[in-house]
């Protein structure tokens, strides 16, 4: 990604470590975890159940609770610093500079509250110099962006369908001009075809007003479709980093790899594919080198005691210390 | 039965749900019918309808007109014996592995529960061996670590295998997979579709497996039926639906699956509008009519019936009507 030593990155976490309490102990949730969103583009973060996926963006947005705990590492927003910033100062920058589009519309939206409330509140709540009547404008103009007539302002959520219950979530969010925009499992409990409208409608926002999205999904095909850039997780940690057209192309860590061929095409010729035997690890007690090194089908002895380092190959950021082999010219970060 | 008559067939169902003053007619004229050892595929939205026809297969419901035909014989209103007999040919996998598995009951009481009489009564030993063959059956060895697992002990993946194995143990003729693996991880996923195929081999066990993914029907199945509103829309070989999709809305939903190779392809100027038909008022016509690209008169007025499109691909659409007999598609 090009980087403009003026103009910060819309998101940036550097080495950023989350951990929690369970009753066996310490969950290493994420460990040292590093991300650059740049305005303007779509960031996909892949991974399995368990990954870290969500806890990352929660935890560099501050929105974790206490005894879940960012332990190390930096996150920016704008240039920034998220994790130090007094409450005061970080209530004033949720939901106008960042907001968040989750993933289920029906529990995202307060059910007993028109639409037109909602939005009145979500200004007030940021506007010392709230009126209803310019709060009511802007209702009607993030109504027209998500293609959803302003009438539909004056509906409870369970007068609208699926579909327009997300498009309303994204009305929400878009509606204090926003730098950047989670989104969490945006279109998981839609069909495909109300999916689809919903895609095209996110990058078109996108491509109008230059917000910057990180798109969390557990839709592998989805998110290599339509991310500029994929951030592949597991066990919390960064396996594999890189253009989405890289990865569908020319997978590099056996992760990503299998995980390439873990859903059928939908074209071309059918042939047997097998999935990754196994089963994640247990992050109470994560294993001490490689992270999937117990299910990788060319684990070698020093996966399973050092955790490779990120190498830069060419666009692509990858762990895996097959690359050392492969690679001479690797610059190690 | 003859080794051609269909296992099960479902032939003009319709089944209604009432709900104070609502009628919802959910199935319209329903058809399917599954040969026996085939795996086919129903894809559809959520409220199409795939799942009353899962319930309707498995006799949860009685249809309301129309006749549910097993290996021959009318079994749309038994009853008592009759029925249980029936249901042990027929056996459900379900999509949340968490929620149908009695938390409370370790794997051995789970599956001892839905194995038929007669194999408990020939003898612990024997009953021990079909417990452990079962669990070797879905790859779930060594069986001895399985049987004193509670369900909250074991990943998803596993219970869903544990599901399956419940299933098998009545040795059924046909398993209705009601998104059986949309819960489950991506990784995952092959693991419990390859099994399926795997059992339909080596045991002739036939699946009508319920999915909105298209490219896994298409891997799993050799058939693939689409429907759209309570009726069958469009059916066909499975590669010939995906590839060659001859009904709009078929078409609509190929065009809609997320596919990385359409990367920076897609025209995105084609936007689809619209949503499933109220299926509680009276749809005059074809009720594809409000959202189809290619909607014409007689979509208004007259439902379609189904017509042969290709090579045993078969469309519910008028744009077929006439052209049927000379236009060779696809």
């Amino acid at each position: 990604m090009d980087q403009d030593t003026k103009t910060p990155p819309a998101f940036a976490v550097e080495h950023l470590t989350v951990r929690y309490p369970s009753e066996r102990g310490w969950v290493q949730a994420i460990r040292d975890v590093s991300l650059q969103v740049e305005r303007g583009k779509l960031v996909g973060l892949a991974g399995e159940s368990g990954s870290g996926k969500s806890t990352l963006v929660l935890a560099a947005t501050r929105v974790i609770r206490p005894p879940q705990v960012a332990v190390d590492g930096q996150s920016f927003i704008n240039g920034r610093s998220i994790l130090n910033l007094r409450d005061a100062e970080l209530r004033k920058m949720r939901w106008s500079t960042f907001s968040f589009v989750t993933q289920s519309a029906m529990n995202a939206l307060n059910p007993v509250m028109r639409l037109r409330d909602q939005m009145r509140d979500t200004i007030r709540a940021h506007d010392r110099s709230y009126q209803p009547s310019v709060a009511d404008a802007r209702a009607r103009e993030v109504m027209d962006m998500v293609e959803l007539p302003s009438s539909k302002l004056l509906s409870y959520p369970h007068q609208l369908s699926g579909g327009q219950r997300q498009r309303a979530v994204i009305a929400l969010a878009l509606l204090l001009r926003p730098d950047l925009i989670v989104m969490d499992e945006p279109t998981t409990a839609l069909d495909v075809v109300v999916q689809r409208e919903i895609i095209d409608l996110i990058r078109r926002l996108q491509n109008d007003q230059g917000f910057a999205v990180v798109l969390i999904t557990h839709d592998l095909s989805l998110l290599l479709e339509v991310a500029h850039h994929v951030i592949v997780l597991y066990g919390g940690r960064v396996m594999e980093a890189g253009p989405a057209e890289q990865l569908v192309e020319n997978p590099l860590h056996p992760y990503s790899q299998a995980l390439m061929h873990s859903f059928p095409p939908l074209h071309g010729a059918v042939s047997a594919q097998v999935g990754i035997p196994g089963a994640p690890p247990d992050m109470v007690s994560p294993p001490p080198g490689c992270p999937f090194a117990p299910r990788c089908d060319r684990v070698m002895g020093i996966c399973r005691t050092t955790m490779p380092l990120l190498q830069t190959v060419g666009q692509v950021d990858v762990a895996c210390h097959l690359m050392n082999d492969q690679n001479r010219e690797v610059k190690t970060l | 039965m003859t080794p051609t008559e269909p296992l099960i067939q479902m032939v003009d169902v319709d089944k209604t749900f009432r709900q104070g003053h609502r009628v919802t007619r959910v199935l319209r004229g329903m058809n399917l019918s599954i040969n026996p050892g085939e795996i086919v595929a129903l894809v559809g939205e959520s409220g199409s309808g795939k799942s009353t026809v899962a319930q309707t297969l498995v006799r949860l419901y009685e249809p309301d007109h129309g006749q549910l035909v097993y290996a021959g014989s009318d079994v749309s209103h038994i009853r008592g014996g009759e029925l249980k007999e029936f249901r042990r040919h027929i056996q459900m996998l379900f999509q949340d592995p968490f929620a149908s598995l009695n938390p409370t009951q370790t794997v051995r009481t789970i599956l001892l529960r839905s194995f038929p009489k007669e194999s408990k009564t020939s003898g612990q030993k024997a009953l021990e061996q079909h417990l452990r063959d079962t669990l070797a059956e879905v790859d779930l060895s060594p069986p001895d670590n399985f049987l004193s697992k509670y369900p909250h002990e074991l990943s998803g993946g596993q219970r869903q295998r544990v599901a399956f194995a419940r299933a098998l143990g009545v040795r059924p003729q046909l398993m209705i997979a009601d998104e059986p693996v949309s819960m489950l991880d991506v990784s995952l996923r092959l693991g419990l579709l390859n099994l399926m195929q795997e059992l339909n081999h080596s045991q002739g066990l036939a699946y009508l497996y319920i999915t909105h993914d298209l490219a896994s029907a298409r891997y799993v199945a050799s058939r693939i039926l689409v429907m759209y509103a309570g009726q069958v829309v469009e059916s066909g070989s499975a590669d010939a639906v995906v590839n060659r999709p001859q009904h709009p809305y078929t078409q609509l939903l190929v065009a809609a699956a997320p596919d990385p190779e359409q990367r920076g392809k897609r025209d995105e100027s084609v936007t689809i509008n619209g949503e499933p038909p109220d299926l509680s008022q009276e749809i005059r016509g074809c009720p594809f009519q409000f959202r189809c690209p290619l909607v014409f008169d007689p979509c208004l007025t007259v439902n379609p019936a189904m017509v042969e499109v290709g090579e045993n691909q078969w469309a519910r659409c008028h744009l077929f009507d006439q052209r049927q007999k000379t236009v060779v598609r696809g």
